[in-house]
């Protein structure tokens, strides 16, 4: 296995902005269909394109430019791994296109694939919790044990 | 609109209850297999009788990569001896440390027993103190 260089990243910027996700979704789903569908489409571009171009990437823009300046959140830089996070990103931005476009249709079943991206960023706000790395390894190994 | 406040309210209520459930039995099983002596396989790996760290890892793991730069740089720094297992290969040694998720790290002393299972990435900072609390 191969090591990659190990990154410092600001903790807080990431929580920001994943604690920014969730409530935006949750105020979308509130919101109903049609008001919601634009904002679940927001923060999926947020999420999808806030990963290639970072103007788009705007609840980390705010912390790093009016947040921890004005000293209202401290930075705390740590090594963390932002690979697996990045992937992530990029799958539930897609994800949450994806169902605005369904919503905008009149799908309202698309907000079971809201909740689904809300509660993984919510759990790795909250508690660092990967939950796509603890299936694909769990998936993984019986798989492997079922060939074996 | 109300309705829709109230299903947003039970779902993060059902995830928290969940999320601490799991957890609380995650502990459990760590706890339990903290402290035990390693299995007969690991210990031929170890070298010596200095305090190691076993490094669970998965072939298709990009954490894993991140994990194993901050392990060489213990390895470097410290000369802290790290046993890599790829734990989709190895499932009964991952299994017998309650390895839930990769990366997973253990934590050893001396004596071979284990001191603490970390699931998840864990920085060099964490690592290091857990070491000097040996």
């Amino acid at each position: 296995m191969n090591a990659a260089p190990v990154e410092t990243v600001d903790v807080t910027a990431r929580k920001v902005h994943q604690g920014a996700c969730v409530v935006c979704l949750a105020v979308a789903f509130v919101a109903g269909s049609s008001v919601g569908a634009w904002l679940v489409a927001a923060i999926g571009l947020v999420l999808a394109l806030g990963r290639y171009w970072w103007p788009a990437d705007i609840f980390r823009q705010l912390t790093w430019r009016v947040l921890e300046p004005a000293g209202l959140l401290p930075r705390r830089d740590l090594q963390e791994d932002h690979s697996t996070r990045r992937v992530a990103r990029v799958l539930g931005g897609a994800i949450l296109l994806i169902a605005a476009l369904l919503l905008g249709f009149g799908l309202g079943l698309a907000w079971v694939l809201v909740a689904a991206i809300g509660v993984m960023i919510a759990l790795d706000a909250a508690f660092n919790v990967c939950l796509l790395c603890v299936v694909t390894y769990q998936v993984g190994k019986r798989r492997m044990l079922r060939a074996g | 609109m109300l309705e829709r406040l109230v299903i947003v309210a039970i779902v993060a209520a059902a995830v928290l209850a969940v999320t601490v459930i799991v957890r609380l039995l995650a502990r459990r099983r760590i706890a339990s297999a903290a402290g035990r002596p390693l299995p007969a396989a690991l210990l031929s790996r170890l070298p010596g009788s200095d305090p190691a760290i076993i490094y669970f890892y998965g072939p298709h793991c990009g954490t894993c990569r991140q994990q194993a730069g901050v392990l060489d740089q213990i390895a470097a720094d410290g000369g802290i001896p790290v046993v890599r297992v790829d734990a989709t290969s190895e499932p009964a040694i991952a299994d017998a440390l309650a390895v839930l998720t990769v990366p997973t790290t253990v934590i050893v002393d001396g004596r071979r027993q284990v001191r603490a299972i970390n699931p998840g990435f864990r920085s060099d900072r964490a690592l290091a103190a857990q070491l000097r609390a040996l």
